[in-house]
């Protein structure tokens, strides 16, 4: 309301001033003629004689340039004196045209302007300052680590961040630059095991088998090394070695885990030579994970080809409305790198927004 | 044109003088129009996709510009002569390259040669252009590129 | 608020310009109300707009990703100088520019004009209120740049990281200045042609804002060159790309322009020429800005994305320069001839003058749009390079360059060009001496290079053989020369000072063309090679962070003949936000040379490095430095002023 208010009145000014200086003024001024015309045929005779002084007009020629500017100083004066008066820009014609101008720009501004939309500078936006604190956060750190590679800590904060941003290339250097750095603990061989098979899309065979095996004889407890190690053996088909890795995980278990459901599925799995149960009774659960597995197909294939932006929007929808914010996030983090024009994917952003999904450390 | 003895001769008429002038400028129109026709006709540079040059050829020499995609993994630098392959999807084309390439030159990235084609039937390029911007593929390539049909929508969306 | 009253104003100014186009149009005759109320809409058209600027610039520094604008083209982290030049660095924001020098130039008109004809000067507003409204309501109908955003991203994707320079702080906007201040002219020429009234005294109010139009343009021109030269980093400093041909078109027919608006001016001829000219000067100059930046010379399929944009410009273009020689057409026959002169004067020396400018521009403009023209018909794909241009170019400008240093000394109507050929003797034999000195000294073998020089020597010499003769150097006691000098018309000295800038660019050109050495080369930290008397020694390599990006720099030591050392850093830089890469080239002044480094990507811990030597190469734009300077020394003069005191024009012939 107060913008409405604000721009009436910048108008009525805008309008008054002009009605001002079009009514105030006499309307018999000449109109033809004008100071302007006369002083020029002034300098145009001054120069004639100055350029006869200087040689750059000779004797005859600057009688003739007189002659000519003569004979048009008389033309001028002739065309002056026939020139006729056109319509008379009046008072009213005065008061139609500030009338047209106030119509024609509340119209417009109706019909373009948005003026329910407040300024959002950054520094004010709640929302914007934690995602805006990591970005910079990370740039430091980088510039730190650029200077003095030698530092452990700052990889310790930096490589974990990579990997809550997808950038797993980055986040398997951070790591190796860790284990590099001294640090040879399972935990450490298993962060970055995860990042390279994160990398290669989940295919764990070569170095991360290797490092997650290596852990194991580390620390046979360490829960991650044994899922990742279960995983990969099933995904290569070596059931008898999966059973007996799943039993291994299962056996950690002290129940209630997040990943409980998953082993039991993939010794399931294991048990019947990589071949799914049919026939049984879908439960909801089930039913779910079916969902999940259709999605999955359309998350592979955006991850693998990419595609275009309605897919990404449709891929974040699926996952909010099965609830997996988690995924949805990461979803969201690879469309923004796909699409890093916020202009492209003005649909995805609102969707984003409205299922709580933030842009933070998602540009690389 | 403007001969000074032709200004000296008194008694000259006002149309006269005019005609002059008038021939004058007309000569020298004709004559620029004529150059920039010459010069349009032998200067003009051809734009080739790696299939036209097995379709037709061209001679050695001839200066031409080669454009498409450089073939994934081709892109050799051995001290300051760059050796790569450019593709359109149905013909490569190797290119030798002196110099530095431009930033924005990668595997895989849309590219402009200048050069020609030496008579062991590789290009010898005497100018690389990839545009500085990342998502800038050359007109002439992208539609060399549609009509194999080598073109994918997708990556024309961020185009 | 603010971006939202921002909106309002441009759009006030939209209505205000319509509405003051409409009625300037309809009541040009009734005199001095109208006058006074379409001076006013071009005030306030400025202020409107320049609030508009302004709140655009405001949401940019805050970050204001609510802004569709600002979330495209701008990003919290880069310094601020380069959030303020991001507002014009993409299509909408340059828009608003290009609108706010039109309608500044407008108000100038309004300001300055006061004393002009009545009905001129409402058609000249009225004029350039049409162009307002039509370029504003494109802008606030296709190319809004207060589109909001809602919800407002978090994170603003990059500003391009080459335009992340001071140049793109700098070279629009003169380059704008010059494109658009040529509206001027080209409005005259409208209210010239519609009220019939074409006289000397046209030229004269032309005139000013030609000279001030051009030497933007020069500015600009010299500076987008320099920009190009040191950041795109290929050692060249003009590659005749559309881009590039699009400002130097209008700039050719602005040079013609000055020149013709003096003949008429002085001598009241050439009117129909110079109403031509003013109307071709101004169209190439949209071209320029919309045909070639909006990418339809350079892709054509840039418009597929927006079909409305395109065809909405286009329909503009049609319509402004169509119009413009639709009524050209009509009136022509109407205008009446002017001062008789012979072929051999000063008229036919500007005539001559003109006649090469423009075949040049033609030659411009047929070999940038060729290659558009034949795709469209033929759909042969084919690009006119720099040689062809080189060589157009070459040969149309030579016979202007020599009868140059002629044109200041015949005089006016009829001229003795043998006296004139004379007073030229000493400068001819200086400038053949020096160049057959130079010649031999560097030992040219059979090319162009001699003739360039001698063309250049001859030009920048013959410049200054006026200012000799009304000065009487060496023929009256040195200080009353000295007291003639200073007492001549700016004017002369601002012709002799542009045409010594043309000399020397002509001189930076040739010597650049002819002895540039360049060196491609292996060279790794530690080792040295050596280029024109110069040795390069690689000294370091490694990483450093800057504003936003990372750099992996190399540092150079560079020994001269006289073993004075300098350091050189060229570097490949890294922006963190969009992660793409630049190379900045290392650029080293000796005197009027420079050495010129380009440093490669490093493959397997190996370096490439380009070195180029460029001789005398910053006269180039030395001599457009001198160009614009003229330019505004030549605005300064009171005789080019409109309204000045009577007083001021007995002062003048006085001192002329």
């Amino acid at each position: 309301m107060l913008l409405w208010l604000i721009v009436t009145i910048v108008t009525a000014i805008a309008c008054a001033a002009l009605y001002y200086a079009a009514t105030a003024r006499p309307v018999n001024a000449a109109a033809g003629d004008s100071v302007a015309t006369n002083r020029h045929f002034q300098q145009v005779l001054a120069a004639i004689d100055a350029d006869r002084a200087t040689g750059k007009l000779g004797e005859a020629e600057a009688e003739a340039a007189k002659g000519e500017l003569a004979r048009e100083i008389m033309r001028h004066k002739a065309e002056v004196s026939t020139t006729s008066k056109g319509l008379l820009f009046g008072g009213n014609m005065a008061f139609a045209a500030i009338l047209a101008i106030g119509v024609l720009a509340l119209g417009t501004y109706q019909l373009v302007g948005r003026p329910d939309m407040p300024s959002q500078p950054l520094a004010s936006r709640a929302d914007a300052a934690q995602a805006i604190d990591i970005k910079e956060a990370v740039t430091r750190i980088e510039a730190q680590l650029a200077s003095n590679p030698d530092d452990l800590r700052g990889w310790r904060v930096l490589a974990p961040v990579y990997m809550q941003s997808q950038r797993f290339a980055d986040a398997a250097k951070a790591y190796r630059r860790i284990v590099a750095l001294g640090d040879k603990t399972a935990t450490a061989q298993t962060d970055l095991a995860e990042a390279l098979l994160m990398q290669a899309d989940g295919d764990a065979s070569g170095e991360p088998m290797r490092l997650l095996q290596n852990a194991l004889i580390l620390d046979p407890g360490d829960v991650r090394a044994r899922f990742y190690v279960a995983g990969e053996l099933t995904r290569q088909g070596d059931y008898p070695a999966a059973v007996d890795a799943w039993k291994a995980l299962l056996a950690l278990s002290k129940g209630g885990e997040p990943w409980l459901a998953t082993a039991n599925r993939g010794l399931k799995l294991a048990e019947a030579d990589g071949v799914p149960e049919e026939g049984a009774d879908i439960s909801a659960e089930d039913q779910n994970a079916m969902i999940q597995g259709m999605v999955g197909g359309l998350a592979t294939r955006l991850a693998d080809q990419g595609g275009p932006i309605e897919d990404w929007v449709r891929l974040v929808r699926s996952y909010l409305v099965l609830g997996d914010k988690q995924s949805a996030q990461q979803t969201y983090d690879a469309a923004v790198q796909a699409y890093p024009k916020t202009f492209d994917r003005a649909d995805l952003d609102t969707i984003a927004a409205a299922g709580g999904l933030t842009l933070e450390g998602a540009k690389p | 044109m403007t001969s000074p003895s032709l200004s000296k001769k008194r008694g000259w008429t006002r149309k006269q003088k005019r005609l002059a002038v008038i021939g004058g400028l007309a000569i020298v129109v004709g004559l620029a129009t004529t150059l920039v026709l010459v010069a349009l006709r032998d200067q003009i540079v051809f734009f080739y996709a790696p299939s036209d040059l097995r379709a037709q050829s061209v001679a050695p020499g001839q200066a031409i510009r080669l454009g498409g995609l450089v073939k994934d993994g081709s892109w050799v630098r051995d001290g300051e002569t760059n050796t790569f392959v450019i593709t359109d999807g149905g013909a490569e084309v190797t290119a030798k390259f002196v110099g530095i390439l431009p930033d924005l030159f990668r595997n895989g990235q849309g590219v402009v040669a200048e050069g020609a084609m030496t008579p062991q039937g590789d290009f010898a390029a005497t100018n690389v252009l990839a545009k500085h911007d990342e998502n800038y593929i050359p007109k002439e390539v992208v539609e060399s590129l549609r009509a194999r049909g080598e073109w994918h929508p997708e990556t024309e969306a961020a185009n | 608020m603010p971006i939202e009253l921002g909106h309002f104003a441009l759009i006030l100014a939209f209505a205000i310009a319509s509405v003051a186009a409409i009625g300037g149009f309809t009541f040009w005759r009734s005199g001095e109300r109208i006058a006074q109320f379409v001076s006013q809409a071009a005030l306030l058209q400025f202020v409107l707009t320049a609030v508009a600027f302004v709140a655009l610039i405001q949401a940019f520094i805050v970050s204001d990703f609510s802004l569709a604008l600002a979330a495209n083209n701008s990003n919290p982290v880069i310094p601020l100088l380069f959030k303020i030049s991001g507002v014009w660095g993409n299509h909408e924001g340059s828009m608003l520019l290009w609108i706010l020098i039109l309608v500044g130039f407008g108000a100038m008109v309004a300001v300055f004009g006061k004393n002009l004809p009545r009905d001129l000067l409402t058609l000249v507003l009225a004029m350039q209120a049409l162009l307002t409204a039509a370029f504003t309501g494109f802008t606030i109908f296709t190319s809004n740049p207060f589109w909001r955003l809602s919800p407002a991203p978090l994170q603003g994707s990059d500003l391009n990281p080459v335009l992340q320079d001071v140049g793109l702080a700098i070279h629009p906007p003169l380059l704008y200045v010059g494109y658009v201040g040529f509206s001027i002219c080209f409005s005259f020429a409208i209210a010239a042609l519609i009220s019939g009234r074409i006289d000397g005294a046209w030229a004269r109010w032309v005139r000013p804002w030609a000279i001030l139009s051009w030497l933007f343009l020069t500015l600009g021109i010299a500076m987008g060159s320099y920009w190009a030269y040191y950041e795109l980093g290929w050692g060249g400093w003009w590659f005749w790309d559309p881009v590039e041909n699009a400002s130097f078109m209008p700039w050719l027919a602005g040079t013609a322009l000055l020149h013709s608006a003096l003949v008429m001016e002085k001598r009241n001829a050439l009117k129909v020429w110079t109403v031509f000219l003013s109307i071709i000067t101004f169209s190439l100059s949209l071209l320029g800005t919309f045909l070639v930046r909006s990418g339809i010379l350079t892709s054509v399929h840039t418009f597929a994305s927006d079909p409305t944009r395109g065809l909405v410009i286009l329909s503009l273009l049609a319509l402004f320069i169509g119009g413009a020689f639709l009524l050209f057409a009509l009136r022509v026959s109407s205008l009446r001839l002017g001062g008789l002169f012979a072929p051999v004067s000063r008229e036919g020396a500007l005539i001559l003058n003109n006649l090469f400018l423009a075949t040049a521009t033609g030659a411009v403009l047929v070999g940038t749009l060729y290659p558009l023209v034949l795709d469209a018909l033929a759909g042969v794909s084919i690009s006119v390079g720099p040689p062809f241009f080189n060589l157009t170019f070459a040969v149309l400008m030579s016979p202007l360059l020599i009868v140059l240093p002629f044109g200041p000394l015949l005089a006016w109507k009829r001229a003795d060009v043998v006296a004139a050929a004379q007073r030229l003797i000493a400068v001819a034999a200086l400038a053949i001496f020096l160049a057959v000195l130079i010649s031999a000294l560097s030992g040219v073998t059979i090319s162009m290079a001699p003739i360039g020089l001698l063309l250049g020597f001859w030009v920048a010499f013959g410049a200054f053989a006026e200012l000799v003769e009304r000065g009487r150097i060496g023929r009256i006691p040195p200080m009353d020369s000295v007291r003639r000098l200073a007492g001549l018309p700016r004017t002369t000295w601002a012709t002799a000072i542009a045409h010594f800038g043309v000399g020397v660019t002509v001189l930076g050109i040739v010597a650049t063309s002819a002895w540039e050495t360049e060196l491609v080369t292996t060279l790794n930290p530690g080792e040295t090679t050596t280029l024109a008397d110069y040795t390069i020694a690689f000294d370091s390599f490694g990483p450093v962070n800057g504003a936003g990006f990372t750099a992996e720099v190399g540092t150079f030591t560079v020994t001269s003949t006289d073993h004075s050392t300098r350091q050189m850093q060229a570097a490949r830089r890294t922006y963190l936000a969009s992660g793409s890469q630049t190379t900045e080239a290392a650029i080293q002044t000796y005197g009027f040379s420079q050495l010129y480094l380009q440093l490669g990507e490093a493959v397997n811990g190996t370096h490439v490095v380009r070195l180029w030597h460029k001789p005398y190469i910053t006269l180039i734009w030395i001599g457009a430095l001198f160009m614009a300077f003229a330019g505004a020394l030549s605005l300064t003069d009171r005789r080019l002023r409109v309204g000045v005191p009577k007083r001021a024009a007995r002062q003048t012939s006085g001192a002329a």
